[in-house]
């Protein structure tokens, strides 16, 4: 799948990931992939950006760790996050039973 | 040229700063370094000119975005401080422009308090208004000039409008009224 066609729901499927509890950047492409069975195979450096932005909502928070002698920025959903995961995940719901409708 | 160093090089061209520079280098470095752990021989993060392009531009856009707004804060709070220095004044009575040190300097002071200020309202009320509608992660570049030429045009007139009002008060500091009414601004602060 096209990193185009996730454009605007990159932010709900990361806090998704992060439902599951904290982890770094690369875990959470990591779980992007997995979850989707490799479906969703977008330029994992888009992630960052995505990660930055949600930080600076208030929808996630990350600290700083040292693992195997380098640095490392794990994330968190914050409770703020975990309410905008429910709204989207209605939307979500409301917009793909609306697609189905029309293109069943 | 490393993955690294083409991301900080655009970072850099396109004015982001140290501080966001060196966290997000030291991110994707620990993201390469977990590829390698895995044997991934490419990385996958994608086109590194194209990934400092996107977090620039909408570091760009929050930051014009929070500028806009809080421009607008900090010409409203200078607006409320004129509005009640202008009513205080008008309870102890107008000295009268003729009145002051020199009729020209207030009137120029007046005409600038006056003109300045509706510029700073209008042109303020505009960005932040644009800043508050065009909620989109990344702005086009024409979308951020504008917001942030409007933002500098109002914190220009604010700025015009407190000098004047300070143009203001040195014309009429030999009015004992005006003193008074100063004294007491001083002191109630």
């Amino acid at each position: 799948m096209r990193a185009e066609a996730l454009k605007g729901h990159l932010d709900g499927l990361i806090l998704a990931t992060l439902k599951g509890g904290p982890a770094h950047g690369y875990a959470i492409a990591q779980a992007l992939r997995a979850r989707s069975d490799g479906a969703f195979d977008l330029p994992e450096g888009t992630l960052y950006p995505a990660l930055h932005r949600l930080e600076r909502a208030g929808l996630v928070s990350s600290v700083w760790s040292t693992e195997a002698g380098r640095r490392r920025r794990t994330y968190s959903l914050t409770r703020a996050g975990g309410g905008a995961l429910d709204e989207r995940r209605s939307e979500w719901r409301l917009l793909s039973s609306a697609i189905e409708s029309v293109l069943a | 040229m490393s993955w690294i160093a083409e991301f900080e090089d655009e970072l850099r061209r396109r004015g982001v700063r140290a501080a966001t520079r060196e966290r997000l280098a030291a991110e994707f470095t620990d993201h390469i370094a977990c590829e390698k752990e895995v044997r991934i021989e490419l990385t996958r993060l994608g086109a590194a000119r194209e990934i400092a392009g996107q977090y620039a531009e909408e570091l760009a856009s929050h930051e014009t975005r929070h500028a806009a707004l809080g421009a607008f804060a900090a010409l409203a709070l200078a607006a409320i401080g004129l509005v009640v220095s202008q009513a205080a004044l008008g309870r102890i009575g107008y000295p009268g422009f003729s009145h002051g040190a020199s009729t020209p300097l207030a009137l120029i002071a007046i005409a600038a308090m006056v003109i300045g200020a509706q510029v700073a309202l209008v042109t303020g009320t505009l960005a932040a208004w644009r800043a508050l509608h065009r909620r989109e992660p990344s702005l086009p570049a024409a979308e951020i000039a504008l917001i942030q030429r409007r933002t500098k045009i109002a914190l220009a007139a604010g700025l015009t409008t407190t000098a004047a009002m300070l143009l203001y008060v040195v014309d009429f500091t030999s009015v004992p009224r005006t003193v008074s009414w100063l004294t007491v601004r001083m002191v109630r602060k």
